[in-house]
């Protein structure tokens, strides 16, 4: 076979339209599937009810000014348990494309490659933002409204949107390593151990043992009490800045994760 | 893989012919960028499969075996999205995606989900899909497995016409006998990561063995008839008290035959040609029959030439 290849070399530029492309079809597949992000919103809001319930007192106990409520308390929890859901969500898309052979399409197609993974966490981002959206309304009508004001909605979502790409990174990456989709429900229990594992529901301080010292020095806890601090609208262990810097680094850990797994599946690599 | 030596000529259409696990698939993969080969080298449109992986996949196009196709997405949205990660701009994308849609005979259910797509269906998307950027080398991992026999002959003709009228060289894997046999001006068979045999159906055919022709006589005729038939090969068994000769001319002698017996004065009230399959092919080199998962093609192509002759 002796054909002359046709067609321009792939780059950046041309990156642009193949994630516009990647894009749309991620949100055509959220959209036309409800069970990709309906549990999204349910599951931290029936969550946040029964924690409510039973913990509502902590808010007293832990010194919140009076305008506070365990259910203040508790958002920041409820946003990343939604974000955990979105991630994990993506990261199944990515799975069943490796199981149905929908990621030997992509990869023969030449496309530059990264496109492959910025269009479905961008929308991930979104999808997590939007969802954030929601969730702000539904507490603020129940009274958790955010006392740091536009400034803190802004810091909360882009935590939240940080936080997303990193859990859809990483559960990219273990998507494209294994192509196994029920992978995927072991990684969504341990995250949500990581989320109780800190200081997400309960103060650490009300905790004991081994579970304190994990609670206390997560980076979970960084990101929960740095999020909960324009919540609250009081200063707690640590702050905006912390929670975006930690939201950051994680972020940049999934990136490179679903990376090097993407590298991974491309064996031949682009000449 | 094991010593895979091939070359395929630009515009033909080459069959990799073998059972389940014969390595077919792998082969594709290979030539196809998505899997490196462990050793050797292999050249797609002139261009080296390692090296310039990016090129091979801007000259190729593929099927592969997986109907890789999103059931969530309507057949005119994974077009589109296909054309969009070729490069294609967006006048360019719709003309040929409408006219692939017209093409493939698919224009009709586009705008339905993947999902609800018959399986045949389902492998002209595919095929769609993978025409939408016009490439010069057409690889088809297993194009009609599992399809009904309708479906079968569609894509069949689909084939041919990009072909003969597109000048695509075609690289397909098959396990039907029949498809091979029927599409590929050459073909290779595989068993067990080698190639076993290579050529052109016919020769592969001709290699292997003559053409049996089995004839039924009137009571009394058959001393006569079993003299004339040794004349034109050697004398084979037949079913139901049928005399059978094998062709040392091949099939054209049959004509012959015919008009020797009847100058003979034999009666004929039967006869059949029993002419040589790929699966002789495939037993004569692996020295097994050949057990594909659905076997629709007989063991034997025959052709009942006769049924009364007075």
């Amino acid at each position: 076979m002796r054909v002359a290849a046709t067609g321009p070399r792939r780059g950046v530029p041309a990156g642009r339209a193949e994630v516009a492309a990647l894009s749309r079809r991620a949100v055509i597949r959220i959209a036309r599937q409800p069970s990709a992000w309906l549990p999204g919103l349910l599951v931290p809001l029936l969550m946040t009810a029964v924690f409510t319930g039973d913990y509502g007192k902590v808010a007293a106990a832990i010194g919140f000014p009076a305008s506070a409520s365990y259910l203040h308390y508790v958002l920041p929890a409820a946003l990343l348990a939604g974000a955990v859901y979105v991630g994990i969500v993506t990261g199944t898309e990515a799975t069943l494309d490796v199981e149905n052979g929908f990621i030997s399409r992509l990869l023969l197609a030449t496309i530059w490659r990264p496109a492959i993974l910025v269009g479905p966490l961008a929308v991930a981002a979104l999808q997590a933002i939007a969802q954030s959206c929601v969730l702000l309304a539904v507490f603020a009508a129940f009274g958790a409204g955010i006392h740091g004001g536009l400034s803190g909605c802004v810091v909360i979502l882009l935590a939240t949107a940080l936080f997303t790409v990193a859990i859809a990174g990483a559960a990219i990456a273990l998507g494209l390593w294994t192509g196994d989709s029920e992978v995927m429900q072991g990684l969504f229990g341990v995250l949500f151990i990581l989320l109780f594992l800190s200081s997400a529901f309960f103060p650490p301080t009300d905790m004991s043992g081994w579970f304190r010292a994990g609670a206390t020095h997560s980076p979970v806890t960084m990101l929960v009490d740095g999020m909960r601090d324009p919540v609250l609208g009081l200063r707690g262990g640590h702050g905006p800045a912390e929670a975006l810097l930690v939201a950051v680094a994680c972020c940049a850990v999934g990136i490179v994760l679903a990376l090097t797994a993407l590298r991974g599946r491309d064996r031949a690599g682009a000449a | 893989m094991r010593g895979i030596d091939l070359e395929v000529s630009e515009g033909s259409i080459f069959g990799l012919l073998g059972p389940n696990g014969a390595g077919k698939t792998t082969v594709v993969r290979m030539l196809t960028t998505l899997l490196a080969p462990s050793g050797g080298w292999a050249r797609v449109a002139g261009l080296d499969v390692v090296r310039q992986a990016s090129a091979v996949r801007r000259a190729i196009g593929a099927a592969l075996q997986e109907t890789s196709l999103d059931p969530l997405m309507t057949g005119r949205e994974l077009i589109r999205l296909q054309a969009a990660l070729h490069g294609l701009p967006g006048k360019v994308a719709k003309h040929r995606a409408d006219a692939l849609l017209e093409q493939l005979e698919l224009a009709g259910v586009a705008a339905g989900r993947v999902k609800v797509y018959s399986g045949g269906t389902k492998r002209r998307l595919d095929l769609a899909l993978a025409l939408i950027h016009q490439p010069s080398v057409l690889f088809l991992d297993e194009p009609t497995t599992g399809i009904d026999p309708a479906s079968r002959q569609a894509i069949w003709a689909q084939i041919r016409a990009l072909s003969q009228e597109q000048g695509a060289t075609i690289f397909l894997t098959t396990q039907y006998l029949e498809e091979a046999d029927r599409l590929c001006g050459e073909l290779a068979i595989m068993d067990g990561g080698v190639i076993v045999r290579r050529g052109a159906p016919e020769v592969l055919k001709a290699q292997v063995d003559v053409p049996t022709l089995l004839v039924t006589v009137a009571a009394g005729h058959r001393e006569r008839a079993a003299g004339i038939l040794a004349r034109f090969g050697q004398a084979r068994s037949g079913p139901r008290g049928a005399l059978g000769v094998g062709l040392a001319d091949g099939a054209p002698a049959v004509a012959d035959v015919v008009r020797a017996l009847d100058e003979g004065g034999v009666l004929i009230e039967h006869l059949h040609l029993d002419l040589p399959t790929l699966e002789d092919v495939f037993a004569d080199a692996t020295g097994r029959q050949m057990l594909t998962e659905t076997s629709e093609e007989p063991g034997r192509i025959g052709a009942d030439i006769l049924q009364e002759h007075g």
